[in-house]
């Protein structure tokens, strides 16, 4: 059992985590068109909620679920009070994503004022980690791996196979004809949101759990590495986010263990930046597929 | 000149004078995936003239002039400003050899001024280094002195000069328009692509636009008029090329082309693929 | 009293400074720069290993020639403009959409701040860099070197203003705002934006550079504490509120967002369960500012206003104004209406 291969076993994890926030991410780019930084917020409430509660029940899945929950209802939140009042006044990108970025700030700042600027942690029962195979697992990890994979599987069912992911296929398609069609756009967006706040939450409570201390940053940070996993495997298709997270989270865990640990993250943004300028439409796209302007 | 099927002759017989077409396009070539959006045209511009596009809706008419602007790349052919090849050229360098445009949704700088756009159209000499703004400023000052005689009196011509004041957002779809040309007048343009000039147009300002392009005209302007509206067209245009599905279906003066089994078609209520024209 | 209001008013023109320059790229050419930070404090670490003494046991850094403030300067403007360049011609030229942009300047950023705060050789890490000595040697009080810095300052402020100022009401200027506004459209009409929109980067750039430099030879030390991606965010906040675009407008903002947030933030009680209390309120306050200002004056207070044409000019004296109906008669009689 090599360091490397113990390395590609975090790895593992960390892509999967990582995946859970690059969907979230795809879905919501899928209908709002300009990049939502304050996508880590989804993250940081699901941990702080769950922090938030530890006083009252020691209970880790009812704390989860509870985190998850009101990160979903915060993503509703950020799109009926935020995003839509923006968008009937400016169709400029440019504004709505220094508005996401302003949402973020406030955000930040405001679990800052209820929590402190100190490290947090979420307690977890003693993990001993064990064996499978080549990498080095402990029982958190597996379940977080099977959680992850559920939600992938059932993500991509409910978009190819249920009425609401067509409709929400074809709201991310075109709105206005999928209204004219007869869809309910509107509660479409609202059932989506849901869901990139959920996904997002899963992600933060998991990351909350595995990583042990985090502070108001957490989603903050995340956001890079999740804006890395979504552009390398490609904008606007999910299975692109899954393969872009895989990508993103060995890289992470290789440069953390051939570099050093404090740069692990570094290697994965500059990653990042080297598809920007090569091939900034992912992966999985064909170059047919960007647009000029 | 027969109303033939010509989608991928090369430039018709030129008269006496040897001047170079304004722009000729051969042979261009467009496609996006398995869609064959620009399957072989080719047309001729002559130095002077007003020449006529017409096609339904999606024959390939706007993925034909993103592609000779520039904006677009053709996956072949040729694309020849006064006799001479750009098709390797990036748009900004098409533009400096005389190639202007004017796009379907008027693409106007919103928050300058209209007096503004018009003076950011002109011409540089020299005006546009960081350098000359500070250590020359003489010139400078000279050079804007210049543009803004060319400005007033372009103004004016158009009719814009009581709107030179105002933001270029506040303009109505006509006005927008005008000002568009105005542009393109003082940039000193020699080849004009109009796409669509009357979309977004309150039918009352259709004949300002007519005038405004018979002044571009005028100023020696060649002209390729994209247009539905078939009454327009050979109103104003010396000769006509019909697209559909990618190719040239038919070419020749308006009243060559108007008695084709094409136009015949797709002549009912006087535009093809547009919406009727109003009562005028 | 008054040393609160020199010291006050020396980094308002930090601010200024930092402002005018994101203003450049902003607000007058549309660039979305996130990591414009990064030029700030290259800025002052470069001045700082100029200037400063050099490294000793703790305080590990490259450089510390101790030369005169002068070549600190000049240093930092190059440095920064250097930087600049390499990072303007990595995000500028790739036709790169608005939200690749602002994430790929973001990522730069994030990445300057880790490596700069991991790695002790280079500016020593997350200390940062100390004891860099004052422009004008040890000879000074500390009010009277402050009230000096302070006039030296708004000499300086005034200066870049009308640099600044110059710049946007020249033909450049105008080419710039032609870019924002509609780039293809500015494309098509010739102008290579590329190189257009570089220049403005670097003039930006640089001036951010110079603000980093005169903060650090305030200030005698600098740290990645000192430059985060908030900052960028308070900078934006004080552009929107003012006017983006026009420099009066981008002051005018600064000023008012610097004395109400500097007065109003500095009431907040001290909690012993929560010592930053003060800056946490003062960011989430700055986002709650940008957002209503985006909402309900995007313009701004003082809002950019087209470049007037005067209607006297010599070739119009005896011209009459031609109304819109007269463009419709045929193309003939067009040149003989100016006679009338």
């Amino acid at each position: 059992m090599s360091g490397l291969e113990q390395a590609i076993g975090f790895g593992i994890i960390t892509s999967a985590i990582l995946g859970l926030s690059a969907l979230a991410m795809t879905l919501q780019h899928s209908i709002t068109r300009h990049a939502n930084f304050a996508h880590g917020a989804f993250l940081t409430m699901a941990a702080y909620m769950m922090v938030a509660l530890q006083p009252i029940t020691s209970n880790l899945v009812v704390e989860a679920v509870i985190g998850i929950a009101a990160s979903a209802l915060l993503a509703v939140l950020l799109n009926v009070s935020v995003l839509q009042p923006f968008r009937k006044v400016t169709s400029n990108l440019t504004i709505l994503l220094i508005v996401t970025f302003a949402v973020e700030t406030i955000f930040e700042n405001g679990v800052g004022i209820g929590f402190g600027l100190n490290f947090a942690t979420v307690v977890v029962p003693t993990q001993v980690a064990h064996h499978v195979g080549p990498f080095l697992w402990t029982p958190l990890d597996e379940i977080i791996l099977a959680v992850a994979a559920a939600a992938f599987i059932s993500v991509f069912c409910v978009l190819k196979y249920t009425p609401f992911g067509r409709a929400q296929r074809a709201v991310a398609d075109d709105v206005t004809l999928a209204r004219v069609v007869g869809i309910r756009a509107n509660r479409v967006i609202t059932q989506t949101w849901l869901l990139v706040g959920a996904l997002g939450g899963l992600a933060g409570v998991t990351l909350a759990m595995t990583t042990g201390t985090f502070n108001i940053q957490l989603g903050f940070n995340y956001l890079l590495v999740t804006f890395a996993a979504v552009i390398v495997g490609g904008l606007g298709r999910p299975f692109g986010a899954l393969l872009g997270a895989a990508i993103i989270g060995i890289v992470t865990e290789l440069t953390g263990y051939y570099v050093s640990s404090g740069y692990a993250q570094v290697g994965a943004l500059v990653l990042l930046l080297l598809v920007l300028v090569t091939r900034p439409q992912g992966l999985l796209t064909s170059s047919a597929g960007e647009l000029r302007g | 000149m027969s109303a033939a099927e010509g989608s991928s002759e090369a430039a018709p017989v030129m008269a006496a004078e040897t001047v170079a077409p304004a722009l000729e396009v051969r042979n261009a070539q467009k496609a996006f995936g398995a869609v064959q959006a620009v399957a072989g045209c080719s047309l001729t511009v002559p130095a002077g003239s007003v020449v006529g596009l017409v096609g339904p809706n999606g024959s390939g008419k706007s993925t034909f002039i993103e592609g000779v602007s520039g904006l677009q790349r053709f996956d072949a052919g040729e694309v020849l400003l006064h006799g001479r090849s750009i098709d390797h050229l990036e748009p900004y360098r098409r533009a400096r050899l005389g190639l202007r445009r004017s796009f379907q949704v008027s693409r106007l700088w919103l928050k300058m001024g209209v007096a503004e756009n018009l003076l950011a159209a002109a011409p540089l000499q020299g005006r546009d280094t960081l350098w000359r703004t500070y250590f020359a400023r003489r010139s400078i000052r000279e050079a804007e002195d210049r543009a803004k005689e060319s400005a007033r009196s372009i103004l004016v011509k158009f009719g814009l000069w009581d709107l030179r004041n105002q933001p270029a957002g506040s303009l109505s779809g006509g006005q927008s328009r005008l000002l568009e040309f105005a542009r393109i007048m003082i940039s000193e343009g020699s080849v004009a692509l109009l796409d669509e000039p009357l979309a977004g147009v309150n039918p009352v300002m259709a004949e300002n636009v007519a005038g405004g392009i018979r002044e571009l005209s005028s100023a020696n302007i060649s002209i390729l008029l994209v247009e539905h509206d078939l009454g327009f067209i050979g109103d104003m245009c010396e000769k006509v090329y019909a697209m559909d599905r990618g190719r040239i279906v038919v070419s020749g003066t308006m009243d060559e082309v108007a008695n084709t089994e094409f136009f015949a078609r797709a002549y009912i209520g006087g535009a093809i693929g547009g919406e009727a024209p109003d009562e005028r | 009293m008054f040393a609160f209001t020199v010291v006050a008013l020396i980094y308002l023109c930090f601010e200024l400074i930092l402002v005018l320059g994101l203003n450049i790229q902003y607000g007058l050419t549309g660039i979305l720069n996130l990591a414009y930070i990064i030029f700030y404090a290259i800025g002052a670490y470069i001045a700082g290993i100029l200037t400063g003494p050099p490294s000793s046991i703790g305080l590990t850094h490259i450089g510390g020639y101790e030369l005169p403030f002068y070549v600190g300067i000049a240093g930092a403007m190059g440095a920064a403009g250097v930087l600049a360049v390499v990072v303007g011609a990595f995000t500028l030229g790739r036709r790169l959409r608005a939200s690749y942009l602002a994430v790929g300047t973001l990522v730069i950023a994030v990445v300057a701040l880790q490596v700069v705060s991991q790695d002790l050789a280079l500016f020593n890490g997350q200390l940062g860099l100390l004891d860099v000595p004052q422009p004008f040697g040890r000879g000074m009080s500390g009010n009277g070197f402050s009230g000096l810095y302070c006039v030296i300052l708004i000499c300086i402020v005034i200066a870049l203003y009308v640099v600044c100022e110059r710049l946007r009401r020249s033909p450049f200027g105008r080419m710039l705002r032609a870019i924002r506004d509609d780039e293809i459209a500015t494309q098509v009409f010739g102008y290579a934006i590329f190189r257009m929109k570089l220049k403005a980067f670097v003039f930006g750039g640089v001036i951010s550079g110079l603000a980093g430099c005169l903060t650090m030879f305030y200030i005698g030390s600098f740290s990645p504490a000192g430059w985060s991606v908030y900052e960028v965010i308070f900078a934006l906040t004080c552009i929107f509120v003012g006017g983006a675009g026009n420099n009066l407008g981008v002051v005018v903002g600064t000023i008012i967002v610097e004395i109400v947030f500097v007065q109003l933030t500095s009431l907040v009680p001290t909690l012993q369960s929560n010592p930053e209390l003060v800056q946490l309120v003062r960011a989430g306050a700055i986002g709650l500012v940008l957002i209503l200002t985006l909402r309900f004056r995007p313009q701004g207070l003082i809002p950019e206003r087209p470049e007037q044409m005067a209607p006297d000019g010599p070739a119009l004296g005896a011209l009459r104004i031609r109304p819109l109906s007269a463009l419709s008669r045929p193309a003939g009689t067009s040149r003989r209406e100016k006679q009338i």
